[in-house]
């Protein structure tokens, strides 16, 4: 709940994935409860026929169908032209959405490192695996510590609504999504709705899409979430919440400031006041999940005070998200 | 209830009322927190609203309660105050007892009546209207009187609360029998109550408070004064026990002066069983020479000798214990003798007895007649010293020289009349007169109440020595004289129309005097005639030897020294070594005069000069011994009185302290209030904010 006081930034992809973690989740692959048209080859099986060593079935030849393919012993013995069919094996698209809003910047342990380490891990295994990994980033900015260049400087400050890194393959790219990653710090305020159209109309093609985020969108998560499966992706929604989001340990006459937007609200803490809250947080998050349980959304609520290997080994694994 | 300042309250109010709520709708100072998302914050405080109909109120709950605060303080600010009926009157007397029976320890903790008395007043000067802490009120005034044997005023009347604990703080016990109607009178004096004619209207009414247990002597003879509430502040327990002497004497044997025998009466109230024993020391110069065990016998209160005014004093007495002690031995110098009962009890004054045995001497005695036979063979039959007998002329003569004359321990005038000067006053001297009446202050023949008519003794003193086995209850009196008798007489039997036997005390005088010849009874054929020779002899010969003459605390000392006597110091024996002595001066004719003595105890009085015949020397001093013995049956009996039965009075009785306070400001009750319902705020306050 409270912003994080120092909050410590990731300098490089060892921070966000340890040696120890890696290896660990190397021998897991993503997997989805749909499968999707990939666009090159990779190792998971496709609804398509394809070039792969495992025979799938024959059809009857036609003009323009590549000559080698032909099964030639069935000519032999029918005296027809038929084409032997092979299973394909397509990659999988792996789109992470990182919410990169102020709000995301508090809680200790802060939600937006922890959004780090999940974004790396499941980027991570989807590398490895030789699928496509994509990560977008809502709002947020580049770190200062990590700017490239001294011209971008002025810029620094000014929030970005979405940016993108695209389609990385093969372990060789964890680097690159390591430095993406630790350039990025929280900051401004997540239009959600505005965002997932944009992430929508520039998709190509479908995939698994993660969402990490708090949800706290005042404008309402529903929008959002229905462009995004309107395109047909295989969304889970990750709401991640800080343990003093779940329990405030704030009392008394305070000032509640907005870290997004500036808004306040005066109000007296009292006991009666936060068995509201907690009942209201809890309503949200039921109402939240009815909603994705209704649109085939998986979606699940995690404390970042749960380590991230639980939530990888276990969590993520348990709603098939992870195999 | 009134209210010293409400003025000042209900400005305040004013003030003070709209300034708190006026403070409390102000902007709260609220603490900035920075959060993820005021969303939540906003539902739930939304929701809680609409849950919560009296949510609004609920809030407010704070404020009343500040409000109930400020009440508590406006109203403590006005300073209201409950008083009881009697708090009508604005002066007060505060009359403390502080006789011997009020140094009984029955309190808690050990402490004694007059520390009890002492703290219940305190208290009640404590609860006097002291007026408005802002502007003038009510004040109450206040004087404090303390009595024992006499009364003394130790703080006159006086608004100043700080001067009144003063004086009680000064008080301080004394081992003196209880006198209170002088207390009263210079009560009634002071509050200008005492009659009616003298009453000011203008003035309040004044009420007198009495602390005392009820061991009152007097109190039959006393005048309360009018148009004042009298209140008596009971003290003492009714759990004390008390075990004391009461009488002791000493006498030496007719037959042989070197023997001595010493009586001692001993008291025991309060818890006891029937035949209690109780230890009885006699030490002898300060040597214990021996332990007596002495069995209590229960005594019915119509036996008690005590002169009890009325049927309360004596129900009083009720559950007394007596029993005696004597001890004989033979000592033929003189001694300061100690009697002591080993018994651990509420009141030790009264445990320790002294008496001082003179040295062994005979009497020398001159015989003034005109050649009776009765008197003279008595006295020829006694073991005298010396026996001279007198014509009255020759007698006249002899006076003259007082040298000559004070060799005489006692002069006997049998029916005569020393022809003296003309001023008619005996010359300075210890007499027994028989059948005549001397020319000593306060004794005045009146020959008009002569009595002509056989007459018979209706009432004598049954347990002084000198009355006792006297015979009265057989005598028959032919002829008596008149007489008028002042102050400074005792009457030790009374016939049917008048005195028949009186001690008469003046200065330089001491006689014992009947109003009949003994010729002029049956009395000289009676073995009690003698007696009552042999103790009228040692009475006047011995007057240390008669306990009745004895001092007892707040009496003065008054003893005459031989002249030329300096350096005259007297100092408690106690004190002594200390060199802890007060001068005195002797006047012309030898006296020293000191006084009144506070404590029992021996007193040494030292001069540099020729010791008296009964005296002592020690060093180049002489010294004298004057016993203080407390000696008092009613100061011993520390069973507090069950009413205080003065005459003409209707007297409250109050038992406990905290009746005594006239008003009650109930300024401190309201702050307090006012603090608790702060606290109350702040507990509901943090409840409300506590997570």
């Amino acid at each position: 709940m409270l912003r994080t006081p120092s909050p410590t930034r990731p300098r490089s992809l060892d921070d966000l994935l340890d040696a120890q973690l890696a290896t660990r989740i190397e021998g897991l692959d993503l997997s989805s409860r749909k499968i999707f048209a990939g666009r090159l080859k990779g190792e998971r099986r496709s609804k398509k026929r394809g070039e792969s060593v495992e025979f799938a079935d024959h059809r009857p030849y036609v003009a323009g169908d590549d000559l080698r393919f032909i099964d030639w012993n069935i000519y032999g013995r029918l005296d027809r032209l038929f084409l032997k069919l092979f299973q394909e094996e397509e990659d999988l698209s792996l789109h992470v959405v990182l919410d990169a809003s102020a709000s995301m910047d508090c809680g200790e342990p802060g939600k937006f490192a922890y959004a780090q380490r999940v974004t790396a891990s499941l980027a991570y295994i989807g590398l490895v695996n030789l699928n496509r990994v994509s990560l977008t980033m809502l709002a947020g900015k580049e770190s200062e510590e990590n700017a490239g260049n001294e011209g971008q400087q002025a810029a620094q400050t000014i929030a970005r609504p979405t940016q993108t890194l695209r389609n990385l393959r093969g372990r060789r790219r964890a680097r690159d999504m390591g430095d993406w990653l630790c350039a990025a710090a929280p900051a401004g305020a997540t239009d959600f709705g505005a965002a997932a159209r944009r992430i929508a109309l520039s998709r190509q093609g479908k995939g698994v899409m993660v969402v990490l985020s708090d949800f706290f969108f005042k404008e309402g998560y529903e929008t959002g979430l229905r462009m995004l499966i309107g395109r047909g992706y295989d969304v889970f929604c990750v709401q991640l919440l800080s343990p003093q989001e779940l329990e405030p340990a704030i009392g008394g006459d305070v000032r509640l400031r907005d870290i997004e937007d500036g808004d306040t609200a005066e109000v007296t803490i009292t006991a009666p006041l936060l068995a509201q809250y907690k009942a209201t947080l809890g309503a949200y998050t039921e109402q939240f999940r009815l909603f994705c349980a209704a649109r085939d959304i998986a979606m699940m609520t995690i404390s970042t005070a749960t380590p991230v290997e639980t939530v990888l080994l276990e969590y993520f694994r348990s709603r098939g998200l992870l195999r | 209830m009134t209210w010293l300042t409400p003025t000042i309250a209900i400005a305040s109010a004013a003030v003070l009322a709209p300034a708190l709520v006026a403070l409390y709708f102000l902007k709260l100072k609220r603490k900035d927190v920075e959060i993820s998302t005021t969303l939540l914050w906003k539902k739930a405080v939304h929701d809680m609203q609409a849950n919560a109909p009296l949510q609004r109120l609920r809030r407010n709950v704070l404020l009343l309660l500040q409000l109930l605060v400020l009440a508590g303080g406006l109203l403590a600010l006005g300073q209201p105050e409950v008083s009881r009926e009697a708090s009508q009157i604005a002066r007060h007397v505060l009359l403390i007892d502080t006789s011997a029976s009020m140094s009984t320890r029955d309190g808690a903790g050990g402490d004694s009546r007059l520390a009890q008395a002492k703290r219940e007043a305190d208290a009640f000067i404590d609860g006097l209207r002291e007026g408005a802490l802002w502007g003038a009120g009510k004040r109450d005034e206040a004087m404090v009187i303390v009595f024992s044997a006499d009364a003394q005023v130790v703080q006159p009347f006086t608004t100043n609360k700080l001067a009144l604990h003063r004086a009680i703080d000064a008080i301080t016990p004394t081992d003196a029998p209880t006198h209170i109607a002088e207390a009263l009178r210079l009560a009634g004096a002071m509050t200008n109550s005492d009659s009616a004619d003298t009453i000011d209207a203008t003035k309040p009414a004044a009420a007198i408070h009495i602390w005392t247990d009820g061991a009152i002597s007097d109190i039959d003879a006393t005048q309360t004064p009018a148009n004042t509430a009298i209140i008596w502040e009971k003290t003492g327990g009714e759990s004390a026990h008390n075990v004391a002497i009461t009488a002791i004497r000493v006498a030496r044997a007719f037959d042989d002066a070197k023997r001595a025998r010493i009586f001692v009466g001993v008291q025991s109230v309060g818890e006891q069983t029937q035949g209690a024993m109780v230890d009885v020391e006699l030490a002898i110069d300060g040597t214990p020479l021996s332990v007596q065990r002495v069995a209590l016998q229960p005594v019915a209160s119509g036996a008690s000798d005590t002169k009890t005014a009325n049927g309360a004093s004596q129900a009083s007495l009720s559950g007394i214990m007596r029993g005696s002690a004597v001890f004989s031995f033979s000592r033929p110098t003189g001694a300061l003798l100690t009697a002591r009962v080993l018994s651990n009890d509420a009141l030790a004054a009264d445990d320790v007895a002294r008496v001082v045995l003179p040295p062994a001497r005979r009497l020398r005695v001159a015989l003034v007649s005109t050649g009776a036979l009765f008197v003279r063979t008595a006295f020829e039959g006694m073991n005298l010293a010396k026996l001279v007998a007198f014509t009255p002329a020759e007698a006249a003569q002899q006076a003259r020289d007082a040298d000559a004359w004070s060799q005489f321990d006692v002069v006997v005038l049998d029916g005569v009349m020393i022809e003296t000067d003309a001023a008619k006053r005996l010359p300075p001297g210890r007499y027994l007169a028989l059948g005549v009446i001397p020319p000593i202050p306060g004794l005045a023949a009146e020959p008009a109440n002569n009595v002509d008519a056989p007459t018979l003794p209706i009432e004598w003193g049954r347990t002084s020595a000198l009355t006792r086995d006297a015979g009265f209850e057989r005598l028959t009196v032919g002829k008596a004289l008149g007489v008028r008798v002042g102050d400074n007489v005792e009457i030790r039997m009374q016939l049917e129309q008048g005195p028949g036997v009186l001690r008469v005390r003046a200065p330089g005088l001491d006689a014992i005097v009947t109003t009949f010849a003994p010729a002029d009874s049956d009395w000289p054929f009676d073995p009690g005639f003698i007696v009552f020779l042999g103790e009228a002899l040692r009475a006047l010969g011995d007057p240390a030897m008669d306990t009745a003459g004895a001092l007892t605390p707040g009496e003065t000392i008054v003893e005459r020294l031989p002249i030329g006597a300096s350096d005259i110091r007297l100092a408690p024996l106690t004190a002594e070594e200390q060199g802890d002595a007060t001068p005195l001066t002797a006047d012309q004719s030898g006296r020293v005069v000191y006084g009144p003595v506070r404590s029992a105890g021996v007193y040494t009085l030292r001069w540099r000069g020729e010791p008296g015949p009964e005296d002592f020397v020690h060093g180049s001093d002489s010294v004298r011994p004057v016993v203080v013995n407390l000696l008092d049956a009613r100061e011993s009996n520390v069973k507090p009185a069950a009413d205080l039965a003065l005459p003409a009075a209707s007297v409250v009785t109050r038992a406990s302290a905290a009746d005594a306070a006239p008003r009650r400001a109930l300024w401190p009750a309201l702050l307090l209030v006012a603090l608790g319902l702060s606290l109350v705020e702040w507990w509901l306050y943090n409840r409300r904010v506590a997570i």
